[in-house]
């Protein structure tokens, strides 16, 4: 089974230096796809753009697990 | 490997075995007898361990004799005789079960964004590869889907358990599930459990958004017609929910709102409100002791179904691979990924999931009847089969035996459908709804993983064949 493993590869710092986005970026080994925290809906459009040129990206959703 | 050889030994008792009852299922449609792998009028078992169900300890060398479907003789292996041309199986160094009786089962699975799609395909042979011979659903996204699903197994055209099914869920508006219907008061309520049940549904199930007056309704119209109401409730208390007169509560104590300070009537918690009041709970205090006591007075069946929370506690292990390999590539990357992320989370789930396994394990000490089943919903990741032996693990680490754990899957799920006199034992008499296993998980409980034959109606389907047959479908059909 293929492992998997996060990275954390960026951030948005506010003018005092506080963290106010991060982006995680989740690899899935032997495939090019990453997902990322929702807080990137947040960032500049070019990062985005960036990240989707160089991988398949998806907006994470909030962990949600309904037992019915 | 099995040693089977035909059985020409002279008797050593005279054999009073039931005349044919018919539990055999006379006409198997060749995408059924695919999976067969004993089908003879009469079975021996011999030299095997026997766990019978009732929750006493195992008994070495034990023989079974089944004979048209139904268990003729059980003894030690010096006082039941194998009658001449039995199918001899010589199961040295295996042990036997009842099948499973599992209570809170669907036909579904989560597609994310509180989306679900049906497994009629791949759910009601995994169910029977993981040794569930009868099972309750706990709650239909599908209802026609489910009974004419039944109604195929029954007929045997498709391999899979008997099936009890439960109706379309009882529930209030507020829940982003587009399958549940929204009641509009009690009088909607009695109509619906009086259409489905007419239908031809054996149970209902109320849920989250329900208030106490349509709990009610529906409780009243469901007995009149002969059939039981169980709950995963939220806006109705335990305790309300038992002085209702309702049979059945879901998942433990995770569904339990009887602690949250100030609670309104009528009114569902958040889920903050509700885990941090489980998390504050002293199960051995006089509010928890005073519940247990009066859910057990009122004989409420309480369900156990760990596995749909395990997923969502740091530090439990993944699913095991077949289970990931019986998911198709979407269902299986969404469980990893989620998976992944929880394991990031703090310890306050595993303080929950702990608490859980404590109360079931209180409550059937207090002479409660705890029931058994997996819910294969959650997140994903509980894929019937291999979630039955996770769910009876997962009794064993709340601290039954492994034995009283198998019962709890079995006989008491039995007693609570209403067909301990037919199922959920190993006793002269009963159909051979029976699992064979390679080891012994009276010893080592993950050894129930290791299922190579379930006898539903004394024809015996091959595990393997069953779990293969599936692969890369769970999340599609």
């Amino acid at each position: 089974m293929r492992d998997q493993r996060y990275q954390s590869v960026a951030a948005r710092i506010d003018r005092n230096e506080k963290v106010v986005d991060r982006i995680r970026l989740v690899f899935v080994e032997g495939k090019d796809s990453i997902a990322v925290s929702r807080e990137l809906a947040g960032l500049d459009n070019a990062l985005f753009e960036l990240l989707q040129g160089a991988y398949t990206v998806e907006r994470q959703e909030p962990i949600r697990s309904q037992s019915t | 490997m099995l040693e089977i050889y035909r059985g020409t030994a002279v008797l050593l008792t005279v054999l009073l075995l039931p005349s044919s009852v018919g539990a055999r299922q006379a006409v198997l449609s060749p995408a059924v007898r695919e999976f067969v792998q004993i089908d003879e009028r009469v079975v021996a078992l011999t030299h095997v361990r026997l766990i019978d169900g009732t929750g006493r300890p195992a008994q070495a060398d034990q023989t079974v004799i089944i004979r048209d479907g139904v268990i003729g003789a059980v003894g030690s292996a010096g006082s039941v005789a194998v009658p001449e041309g039995a199918l001899v199986l010589d199961l040295t160094g295996k042990s036997v079960i009842p099948g499973l009786v599992m209570l809170h089962e669907h036909f579904f699975y989560p597609a994310g964004q509180s989306a679900y799609n049906q497994q009629e395909f791949s759910f009601p042979r995994l169910y029977l590869a993981g040794g569930a011979t009868t099972v309750r659903t706990g709650g239909s996204r599908d209802p026609y889907g489910d009974l004419n699903l039944k109604r195929a197994i029954d007929a045997g055209r498709v391999p899979g358990p008997t099936i009890y099914v439960t109706g379309p869920y009882l529930n209030g508006p507020g829940l982003p599930i587009l399958f549940v219907n929204a009641l509009e008061g009690p009088a909607d309520a009695r109509r619906m459990v009086a259409y489905w049940s007419d239908e031809g549904v054996s149970s209902f199930k109320a849920y989250m958004h329900i208030s106490r007056e349509e709990l009610g309704a529906a409780i009243d119209e469901a007995h009149a017609r002969g059939h039981k109401v169980t709950g995963h409730l939220c806006s109705v208390t335990y305790r309300e929910a038992a002085d209702l007169g309702i049979d059945n509560l879901e998942h433990g104590l995770f569904a339990s709102t009887d602690f949250v300070a100030a609670k309104e009537p009528d009114v569902c918690p958040s889920g903050a409100e509700r885990g941090n009041a489980l998390f504050q709970l002293d199960l051995h205090g006089p509010a928890a002791q005073d519940l247990i006591s009066h859910l057990v007075d009122r004989g409420v069946a309480l369900t156990s179904t760990l596995p749909v929370f395990e997923i969502s506690t740091a530090g439990r292990p993944r699913a095991p691979d077949g289970a990931l390999n019986a998911m198709s590539p979407d269902a299986r990357d969404r469980y990893l990924r989620t998976w992944s992320r929880i394991q990031e989370q703090d310890s306050t789930r595993a303080v929950l999931l702990r608490k859980g396994m404590e109360f079931e394990r209180l409550f059937a000490e207090a002479g409660g009847l705890l029931v058994a089943g997996i819910d294969p919903t959650g997140y994903g990741g509980v894929v019937p089969g291999y979630a039955n032996h996770r769910e009876v693990e997962l009794l064993v680490e709340a601290g039954f035996t492994p034995e009283e754990a198998i019962m709890v899957s079995t006989y008491n799920g039995a007693v609570y459908l209403g067909i301990d006199d037919r199922v959920g034992t190993v006793a002269v008499g009963k159909v051979a709804d029976l699992v064979v296993i390679d080891g012994d998980p009276s010893a080592r409980i993950e050894d129930i993983r290791r299922m190579e034959i379930v006898f539903k109606g004394g024809i015996g389907y091959d595990s393997k064949r069953l779990f293969d047959s599936v692969r890369g479908t769970v999340g599609v059909r």
